[in-house]
């Protein structure tokens, strides 16, 4: 199969009706939400504004219209599971953000939840392979553990991007690059359907990304973290990317990794109560010297020595795109093995 | 971007272990049972996971270094 005339201009209307969606949708939130009283402090700027806060709404539910127009065209169970995943894992995201689950243990049990549509709507065998493919090697066959697999995945990786929303535009700008070696070894695996379907997860990003960005005008709060998680997870399972995936994903997964093996438990990242980083004054950020205090990619970069929000954004997005490249070459070996 | 990269160069060995010493693994060789089948997978799923298990240890490892390295007053 190769890449028609026609398959480029639905990608780019997929592409641009997304982006224009999330960007009405949110730009709609930043001007409502603070009359309504919702809004979050920055805490790590000296004046504290109140930002607008949460936009995950905007975030799934224009995904959600174009999964969904996506599937009635292609007719693809793959395409409906990704938009189920990314709408529950919102919902749940949304729960967090009016009602905050206290207990550190309840969203990612929740948040199996939002893997369950993989699982139930493979019942003629069309939604996920269970044998992922890896570079050079080739695939292996994980018939009964790969559902296992499934339940676990959506709430690690939800988890993983949840943490990773903790300054100014750091989580939508990850999830662009993250997303971009994924879309690769999809028009590399000749699997437009799910190329088709991950479009609509850059374009929504890139158009957060914009209010999302220093200065913040408005905050994803988890439900737009939990949602662009569980979406990113249900595309590699379901377009057999779960390796790539998960070396795309790593900034966010050992920053997780090392957060809960520093606070020693499952913790919500609101409830920490020894902060990782001290805000100075003249505006920057420093690495925190309590050595009870959390180990986060953050407090790594800051271990350098202080920076701004601005810098340390732009630290985050420039180890996203090594992990980008990385990915991509992995791509390109797990082609070698097929 | 160094512990990134020793990560992915990590995840790299911890396949070839998987495919290249794990996966051939008999310890019935002969029999066809489902007791000696599951039991045989059984161990390479566990041989896995342990592998999986030391590359969290060698990562945490590797973060703590790196921490008391920049972090400790000169």
């Amino acid at each position: 199969m190769v890449i028609t005339y026609d398959l480029v201009v639905l990608a780019s209307i997929v592409f641009a009706v997304t982006f224009f969606l999330t960007y009405s949708f949110t730009y709609a939130l930043v001007k409502t939400l603070p009359k309504r009283g919702s809004v979050a402090e920055d805490y790590h700027k000296l004046s504290r504004p109140k930002v607008a806060w949460p936009g995950g709404p905007a975030i799934f539910s224009s995904i959600l219209i174009v999964e969904l127009f996506l599937y009635l065209i292609y007719g693809d169970l793959r395409i409906l599971s990704i938009a189920l995943v990314t709408m529950i894992a919102g919902i749940i995201g949304l729960i967090d953000d009016k009602w905050r689950l206290k207990n550190g243990i309840i969203k990612p049990v929740l948040l199996i939840l939002a893997s369950l549509p993989i699982l139930l709507l493979d019942i003629y065998g069309e939604v996920y392979v269970p044998s992922p493919i890896f570079p050079i090697f080739g695939s292996v066959r994980l018939y009964y553990v790969y559902p296992i697999l499934v339940l676990a995945s959506v709430p690690i990786v939800s988890n993983a991007t949840n943490m990773m929303d903790v300054l100014n535009g750091a989580l939508s700008g990850f999830m662009i690059i993250a997303t971009i070696p994924l879309v690769f070894s999809l028009i590399l695996r000749a699997d437009y359907n799910i190329m088709m379907a991950t479009l609509p997860l850059i374009g929504s990003s890139l158009a957060f990304f914009i209010f999302h960005r220093y200065p913040s005008k408005i905050f994803p709060g988890d439900s737009g973290s939990l949602a662009l998680g569980a979406m990113f997870c249900a595309i590699a399972i379901v377009g057999r990317v779960e390796i790539i995936a998960i070396i795309s994903i790593l900034p966010a997964i050992l920053n997780s990794f090392f957060i809960l093996s520093s606070v020693k438990r499952l913790v919500e990242h609101r409830s920490i109560k020894t902060r990782p980083t001290i805000l100075l004054s003249n505006g920057q950020l420093a690495a925190s010297k309590e050595t009870s205090a959390p180990i986060t990619l953050v407090r790594m970069i800051l271990a350098e020595g202080p920076l701004s929000e601005k810098d340390i954004v732009s630290n985050i997005l420039k180890l996203s795109a090594f992990s980008a490249f990385l990915a991509v070459m992995t791509a390109l070996l797990t082609m070698r093995g097929i | 971007m160094g512990i990134i990269g020793f990560a992915w160069l990590l995840i790299f060995l911890g396949l070839y272990i998987i495919f290249y010493l794990i996966v051939p693994i008999n310890i019935f060789p002969g029999r066809t049972d489902y007791v000696s089948i599951f039991l045989n997978s059984l161990l390479k799923v566990a041989s896995s996971a342990t592998l999986a298990f030391l590359w969290i240890i060698i990562m945490i490892k590797l973060r703590d270094l790196y921490m008391k390295r920049k972090l400790s007053p000169n």
